[in-house]
Order: structure tokens, then sequence, then C-alpha cells
């Protein structure tokens, strides 16, 4: 099956191929929902009886601890020392992409 | 009796109390944060705000038992979110979208007014990426003053696009913060 055809100048896609993908986009959103609820009442079950390791048939968890991080207010640097966020600002390319959406 | 009789003119969204026109929650809430969406690109804003409506209808319509609107998957997926908030924090539904009103000071509509665990809550709906809990605080207790009821406690039921829902509780203002904010609208409104 061919995904993707130019015909006339202009861009025809699969019916069946956007049938799918909307199917899969629809699976994939409840999955990643299921998996973060999962994550939740998993880190809150270990932290209630002070578990940090789980190991049952091909599955593992493992509890890491919150901690903290540095990062630099990017924003406020380009506020108040323009030509320090300038001097260490840097280009890099970015290749061109498609954004598809589907409801 | 109440005193009181408010009307709701949709079109305008604008309250009237005893026939005279009073400033909304959603009003006064601009006059607190009025940079809030200030660099928000109009689109997003009324996308996000159509996503929110479509979402507090579609519950409303729900636990009324009739249901009219067709959710698409990702709306369906915030709505999952919700009974399954439901189910976990045992959300009992009292009422819903009731307008309240502050004397003839402000007026307003609240989302829910729920028993949640056995305690008497009121609780606004939100679907926004993140969370203002200080927006909230003044809203949730606006409406809470103006209710004229006690609620045990106020929550956010917070339903973010694509992501898990969560039940979020909110610090109340005082009555003196909120008598002192109501002092200022009414002090403005002279000049």
């Amino acid at each position: 099956m061919e995904l993707v055809k130019i015909e006339n100048n202009d861009i025809v896609i699969s019916e069946d191929f956007i049938k799918d993908y909307k199917n899969f986009q629809k699976i994939k959103l409840e999955m990643d929902l299921k998996e973060k609820e999962f994550k939740e009442a998993l880190k809150e079950a270990m932290e209630s009886i002070g578990k940090t390791e789980i190991l049952l048939n091909g599955f593992s968890a493992t509890y890491r601890k919150g901690t903290t991080k540095t990062t630099i207010d990017s924003k406020r640097l380009k506020a108040e020392m323009p030509e320090i966020a300038e001097k260490y600002s840097k280009i890099s390319e970015v290749s061109s992409s498609v954004v598809i959406k589907c409801e | 009796m109440n005193k009181y009789e408010v009307e709701y003119i949709d079109d305008i969204h604008t309250y009237l109390v005893n026939g005279v026109i009073v400033p909304s929650v959603t009003e006064i809430l601009q006059r607190i944060f009025p940079d809030k969406y200030k660099n928000v690109p109009r689109e997003t804003l009324i996308r996000k705000a159509t996503y929110g409506t479509i979402i507090h209808n579609y519950i409303e319509q729900y636990e009324k038992g009739v249901i009219t609107i067709k959710l698409n998957y990702i709306q369906e997926a915030s709505f999952s979110q919700y009974l399954r908030l439901k189910d976990k924090h045992n959300i009992n539904i009292l009422e819903q979208e009731k307008i309240v009103n502050y004397k003839d000071i402000y007026a307003g509509r609240y989302d829910i007014k729920a028993n949640i665990n056995g305690e008497l809550c009121l609780c606004d709906i939100k679907t926004t990426a993140s969370l203002d809990k200080e927006y909230l605080s003044w809203q949730l207790s606006l409406y809470e003053y103006a209710s004229g009821e006690k609620f045990d406690k106020l929550y956010a039921i917070w339903l973010p696009k694509k992501d898990i829902g969560r039940l979020v509780e909110i610090k109340r203002k005082s009555k003196k913060e909120i008598n002192k904010l109501l002092e200022e609208i009414k002090n403005e409104e002279i000049r």
C-alpha cells in the first residue's frame, strides 16, 4: 500500500492509513494516560511502605527520590544581560518536518 | 426570602442584580490578574477556551443524564479522567452551574458543589496545561463568599488536555482579604 501519492500535482493520502493512524493515536493516548496513572499509583504505594525496588516477571520498578536541578532563566538573562545572552547564544539547524494533528 | 433578584444575559455575559449591572467574578479576576493572558495569542486563547467549554458542558450534561455533545478522542480522554477522579475520590455532585451573588456587589456562576469523601466542597473544572492556584484561590473564594455557604474544602478538578486528571485542594482567601478587595472595587466605581 502506497501511503502518499502525487496525482495531478496534488497529494493523495491513503484513507485506510488515515483511519489506522487515527485509531493508533487514540489507543496511544489511552495507553499514555494509563501508564501515567499506573506510575502515579505505583509511586504512592512504594512511598507508603518505603519500598524502592520491585522485580516481577521481567518487570522492574525503581523508586527515585525527588531532587533539585539548576537551570538558567534565559528569559531573565535576555532581559537583564542581553549582551551576555547574545554572546552565548548559538544557532543550530532545524530540519524541515511535518506536523500532523488529528481529532 | 432573597431580596436580590439576579439575572444573567448570556449574549453579553452580563449579570444584573435587581436590574443593575454588577461585575462578574471573571471581571473581578481580570482586575486582580490583568496580565494573565497578556502574551497568549488570541487564537490560542479561543482554542483553549473552546476545549474547556466542551469539557465543562459535557460533564454538566453527563451529570444531568442527558448527553447531546459528541466528543473527539482527545476530549473523551479528558472526560475519562473526570470519571476516574470521581471514582477515586468519591465525588458526588450535588449542584452544578449555580448563579450566586454577593448582595448587589458582584455575581458569578460556580461549576460544582459536591460531596467529596464526606465533605461539602466547592469545585472548579480546569482544563489548562498548568494550574494557577492563586487565581483559583480568588475565584473559588469569591464564589463561596457569594453563595453564603461554608464549604469544608475548595478544589480544582484539573483535567489538562492529553494528561492525567488531578483533584487539587485550593487554599481559600480570608474574609478580610475578600472584603478589602470588594472595598477597592466599590471605591473604584465611586470614582
